[in-house]
């Protein structure tokens, strides 16, 4: 009750004209920047933090958590309409809400990514408000081995986007791992396939490779196609139907459930869940070859889990002060900049911040679902533009977002030749997904592979001794055996065009 | 290209690349004095691609031994594909890649205003005057929106 009371009392300061306009403000700026590739959450509202030094604390923590939600959003619109991923967690929805929207059903892919998003939230919080204080010590369970093994589920579970080839999902993914390995050795600083170049001994920064993938690979794609814009006939509908909104409940309702568990666990990227869940709903399916092709649940949950994520992740910020993501220590920072210490005190130190940060989750969420749904309409025509002009606009803003990261050219020339790899894995059948997630939880992976191997003096036996570890990388075995039996059954036909794989 | 010469391309490309990044892998020095090294990640995911290779390249040839032996019609007809000419497959990569240089070398106005230009002659067929005024428009919008409201980091302009 006490909880309750706490949570209105947070609801009624969070409602505040005041905050309501800081809630607003986020939204907005954070869709903005999750539009553009590159400048995702983390970077977007790291560059806001100083900036909100001046406010009061509660609506400097309100305007950057509104910031994350929003660049959450923003990611998923360019990545239905134009091939084009924000953020890592949009690529799963570029899967099937890019062939809605060239099947003219771009609306009805940002509609349910807006009301899955909502859904998500409200849940997230419901469950962050209830669960907290008993998933909170899950966190803790999570050494080297527990990591490494839940990263190598999540792997597991991208290359299973692979379409009907499974060796081409491990190929990918294997390629997104060697080119995260690129560059000066975590540990040691040892130079690792540089090849003296200095810029290489930086490393190969994820965001050129993605946009290289996805969004210029588009642009050598169209130059083939004889097409004259994204989607050639009339737009048929803007919103989702009855049955489509049927078909996307359950999966928001898994999606949300599985973003959560899974944005608990340190350092796995809400991408990760966005991932898990998409493979999932395919597994659940009973046409599952309807994935990649425009299923609408494979927007639905994903976009779902990458917003329930957020909220999982609070519960080990707000309750032990442990950010599990790069975006999560952004929010920490904003904390701590206004003299708030996140952890178990934080509830009884500080509930006029606490409280109402929590409740403008939901006030933020309810602002994107009314910002973004009448303009549906509007996004959605974006695919009936002529290639002549959309072309450009995908390249200079991808250009622009790649080379706003860090300045550099070698970025540029990265994202160039990463598109003409995307155009030949696409010519090749080789999906591209399982690269784009190993780039993601490579550093990961490696640092808990390297202490799990040195805990066991260099072999693998200290994996026997968490019985966690166990379980995941027999749920990841499981996972393989049953979709290399799955594919067995169906085999892969030369015939296919290229358009049906991803 | 046929299918199954580009799926065997595959294949052999990830034995290439795997084994080429497992040998250099096993030459970096470890000097940590742990069994474990910084070559230890890559050489182990060295392995699983050129693993992941061969397993392309035993499915295609199994694949192809199968259809042989069904549709032996099928594995050898390639269905003709009509495509555009040859040369103008290579305007927009050309233009992408002409935009890059441009933009980062003199001029990210001036190569936004060329970007358009281009794209609105080749792909909208457009009048010259008319793709010349679309590429200016877009090159102020750009310039106002991004370099001037959002102040985001750009190439610096050598032009003016």
């Amino acid at each position: 009750m006490d909880t309750l009371t706490a949570l209105l009392q947070g609801l009624g300061t969070a409602l505040s004209p005041e905050h309501v306009l800081y809630a607003l403000l986020g939204a907005l700026v954070g869709t903005l920047i999750g539009v553009l590739p590159g400048l995702g959450p983390t970077a977007g509202m790291a560059l806001l933090v100083p900036l909100s030094v001046n406010l009061d604390p509660v609506s400097a923590v309100i305007m950057i958590a509104a910031i994350y939600y929003g660049a959450m959003y923003g990611g998923s619109t360019t990545a239905i309409l134009m091939n084009v991923p924000g953020e890592a967690s949009s690529v799963v929805t570029v899967l099937d809400g890019y062939q809605m929207a060239r099947q003219g059903r771009g609306g009805s892919a940002l509609a349910i990514a807006a009301i899955g998003s909502f859904v998500a939230g409200i849940m997230s919080l419901i469950l962050l408000v209830l669960l907290a204080p008993l998933l909170a010590p899950l966190a803790l369970d999570f050494g080297p081995l527990e990591l490494c093994a839940l990263a190598v589920l999540a792997l597991t579970a991208a290359i299973n986007l692979s379409g009907p080839s499974l060796a081409r999902g491990l190929l990918s993914c294997g390629l997104g791992l060697l080119i995260a390995t690129v560059g000066s050795d975590p540990v040691t600083a040892e130079g690792r396939f540089t090849f003296g170049n200095y810029d290489l001994l930086a490393g190969i920064n994820f965001i050129p490779v993605v946009v290289g993938l996805f969004a210029i690979s588009e642009v050598f794609v169209a130059s083939n196609s004889g097409a004259s814009s994204i989607f050639e006939g009339k737009l048929s509908r803007l919103y989702p139907s009855r049955a489509e909104l049927r078909q996307s409940a359950a999966p928001i309702a898994r999606g949300s459930l599985l973003g959560f568990v899974l944005g608990l666990v340190p350092g796995l990227s809400p991408a990760a869940a966005s991932f898990t869940a998409y493979d999932v709903e395919r597994r659940l399916s009973k046409s599952p070859e309807r994935f990649g092709k425009g299923a609408i649940e494979g927007v639905a949950s994903p976009e779902a889990a990458n917003n329930s994520a957020v909220g999982g992740g609070l519960v080990p910020l707000l309750t032990l002060g442990i950010p599990t993501s790069p975006t999560i220590a952004v929010l920490l920072g904003a904390f701590l900049v206004h003299g708030i210490t996140p952890g178990p005190l934080i509830f009884s130190e500080h509930p006029d911040v606490a409280w109402p940060f929590i409740a403008s989750m939901a006030v933020g969420n309810v602002i994107l679902v009314l910002l973004n749904l009448p303009l549906v309409g509007l996004w959605a025509r974006i695919v009936s533009v002529p290639y002549a002009v959309i072309l450009p606009v995908i390249v200079v803003v991808s250009f622009i977002g790649v080379y706003s990261v860090n300045g550099r050219a070698f970025d540029v020339v990265v994202m160039l030749i990463a598109g003409l790899v995307g155009f030949v894995m696409r010519s090749a059948r080789v999906p591209m997904a399982p690269l784009v997630l190993a780039i993601v939880i490579a550093p990961i992976l490696e640092a808990s592979f390297r202490q799990s191997l040195s805990l066991g003096d260099g072999g693998v036996s200290a994996f026997g001794s968490s019985p966690l570890a166990l379980g995941l990388l027999a749920a990841a075995a499981v996972l393989l055996v049953t979709s290399l039996r799955s594919r067995r059954r169906r085999p892969l036909d030369p015939g296919q065009d290229l358009e049906d794989d991803f | 290209m046929s299918t199954y010469r580009k799926d065997l391309g595959v294949g052999l490309i990830a034995i290439a690349i795997g084994g080429t990044a497992a040998i250099l892998a096993g030459r970096i020095p470890n000097l940590t004095g742990t069994p474990v090294g910084p070559g230890t990640f890559p050489l182990v995911i060295g392995l699983a691609v050129v693993a992941a290779g061969v397993a392309v390249l035993v499915s295609t040839v199994r694949q192809r031994l199968a259809m042989d032996e069904h549709e032996p019609s099928r594995a050898t007809v390639e269905p003709p594909r009509s495509s555009p000419p040859a040369w103008t497959a290579w305007v927009l990569p050309m233009t992408t890649a002409g935009f890059c240089l441009l933009a980062v070398t003199v001029s990210l106005d001036l190569a936004t205003g060329a970007a358009f230009a281009v794209c609105g002659r080749h792909l909208g067929r457009y009048r010259w005057t008319t793709c010349l005024a679309g590429g200016v428009l877009a090159a102020v919008i750009l310039h106002v929106v991004f370099r001037t409201l959002l102040n985001v980091t750009l190439p610096a302009e050598r032009l003016w």
